[in-house]
């Protein structure tokens, strides 16, 4: 999966959600690549970023965000707050609760 | 919309008694007057003097029993049309189960039933038998039957579960009933007329989770739960003790007690709260803790359709129409869908909120006194919605699955609100539901 992050970054992302891991150990790898992937965006093409993906992407999107949220790094966590309220904008508490009940959690 | 509060416990659940507006007629039988609705079209004017017979049972209001109009001669008083005696049964998050009759907008405590000793989950009220059956976390159900001196007398059945009742239902029928438990099992109940005892039957397999919800088929054949292990389920519960071979239905022709006809639900979804057959038995909906709703059709190959909402998760469903569902839950607000003919379901509207007060000014007492209390500036008045909390319960109140009149929601605020379905439904303006 090796993308150009520079200008695809929707299609990089999309490829991302459309392939969530299949196990414990591909998790992390995708999800550091999906936070490469949040993380190339401007903070003002977030939002438009996110209104492209189907509903079913933004749940899993909301999962990768939530995954970031748990291994904190220098920046990440400013950049997922800006894709959370986005991600929930769309997809609503109902989203957050996917993330919450679903047993294939990333 | 009627709105009464129990009080400030939680309404754990609540059940109605036999339709509450119908003819009546007040008719004299050994020696007492007793107002009786007549089970299917009795033609009597007043005056009128005529024998009943086995087939033309009168179900009793008052005192309250069960008339069964075994050849006797009775004497027609009166005949009208009204509200008959309306009562509910809801149990306030304790061990005891309160009946409520309605006395103009008021609701009177009646009688109370306190033979549980922990705390009661589910009730259910058979309409034509006039039986009431309560489950509990002290892992019982009691049958409840009121006798001649206007008592309601238990009976304990024998579930056999090591762990709490979850809930229970009266078949159509009204023969059996189905209770689901935490013990990963379904105890279906029928009375057996030599013992002259409550027996059950136990649905195990494959099971793998505590049952939180039940619905019977319209056939008083099929049962549908719905479990913590992620899954809904179509189950046979035929007995053949005490029914005849049932007929084949869309949902599967062999129908051996317990045995799987449908499993819905892979590794997603959440715990399901609710489940519910339509009209005709051919379409099943749940709910899930994943806010979602879903629909199996089964004349169309068992097609099932995931609609994921952007609420929080409802923990009731109830068909309110051929085509519309109506739903409940953490959001405190009720949600209409419509199920399209190929099996969709779209969001039509949120029903009965938008009740805000419109925004007064705000007092500079207000104001502080908010920043002392809540540490905000904000007026804040409570939810838009008629529940200030998560609603637990919807039940029928008037009509039948096919088209609801009038039905019943309660929650965790201690109210139960009466919704009047069709004004509901003309406020959705232009929508055919």
């Amino acid at each position: 999966m090796k993308l150009s992050f520079t200008k695809k970054n929707i299609e990089a992302l999309k490829l991302i959600l459309a392939n969530p891991p299949a196990s414990k150990e591909k998790a992390v790898k995708v999800t550091e690549l999906a936070l490469r992937a949040m993380s190339s965006f401007k903070a003002s093409e977030v939002e438009k970023g996110v209104q492209s993906l189907s509903k079913d992407e933004v749940d899993t999107l909301m999962k990768f965000i939530y995954k970031g949220f748990e291994t904190p790094q220098d920046n990440t966590c400013g950049i997922l707050l800006t894709w959370h309220e986005k991600a929930y904008a769309v997809g609503g508490v109902g989203s957050i609760l996917r993330v919450l009940t679903d047993r294939m959690s990333i | 919309m009627e709105k009464f509060q129990f009080g400030l416990e939680p309404v754990t659940c609540h059940s109605w008694n036999k339709d509450r507006t119908r003819k009546y007629f007040l008719i004299f039988i050994e020696g007492n007057w007793y107002t009786v609705c007549i089970v299917g079209s009795l033609r009597m004017k007043p005056g009128m003097r005529r024998r009943v017979g086995w087939d033309q049972r009168t179900g009793g209001s008052f005192p309250g029993t069960w008339v069964r109009g075994h050849n006797m001669w009775v004497e027609i008083r009166e005949r009208g049309e009204g509200a008959l005696v309306c009562e509910v049964a809801v149990s306030l998050n304790s061990h005891e189960v309160k009946i409520y009759q309605k006395k103009g907008k008021e609701y009177d405590c009646i009688h109370t039933l306190s033979e549980h000793t922990q705390r009661v989950t589910s009730i259910d009220w058979a309409p034509n038998s006039n039986r009431i059956v309560t489950s509990g976390t002290d892992r019982n159900a009691y049958v409840w039957t009121l006798n001649g001196s206007n008592v309601w007398k238990p009976t304990l059945v024998i579930l056999r579960i090591n762990r709490a009742a979850t809930c229970v239902k009266w078949s159509p029928e009204e023969n059996k009933f189905a209770v689901g438990s935490g013990a990963r099992l379904v105890s279906v109940c029928y009375f057996e007329q030599e013992n002259d005892w409550w027996v059950s039957k136990h649905i195990k397999k494959p099971i793998r989770s505590t049952v939180t919800c039940l619905d019977w088929h319209p056939n008083n054949i099929l049962l549908a739960t719905g479990s913590t292990d992620f899954k809904a389920r179509v189950f046979s519960a035929y007995i053949k003790e005490i029914e005849d071979k049932p007929t084949a239905t869309p949902w599967g022709k062999k129908m051996t007690f317990g045995m799987v006809m449908q499993e819905f639900g892979g590794g997603e979804g959440g715990w399901i709260h609710s489940v519910s057959f339509n009209n005709s038995g051919d379409q099943l909906a749940w709910v899930g803790h994943d806010s979602s709703i879903n629909l199996a059709v089964a004349p169309s190959e068992m097609k099932v359709t995931k609609l994921k909402t952007t609420y929080l998760p409802f923990l009731s469903v109830m068909w309110s129409g051929p085509q519309s569902l109506l739903t409940a839950g953490h959001d405190c607000e009720l949600l209409l869908f419509k199920v399209g003919n190929d099996g969709s379901i779209t969001f039509l509207k949120k029903l009965g909120g938008n009740n805000k007060k419109a925004e007064s000014k705000m007092s500079a007492m207000d104001m502080f006194r908010g920043m002392d209390k809540k540490a905000s500036t904000a007026k804040d008045t409570g939810k838009s919605s008629v529940h200030q909390n998560s609603i637990t319960c919807v039940t029928i109140h008037s009509g039948a699955k096919e088209n609801v009149t009038k039905f019943t929601t309660t929650g965790i605020d201690g109210l139960m609100v009466t919704w009047d379905y069709k004004s509901l439904e003309s406020a959705v303006a232009g929508m055919t539901i």
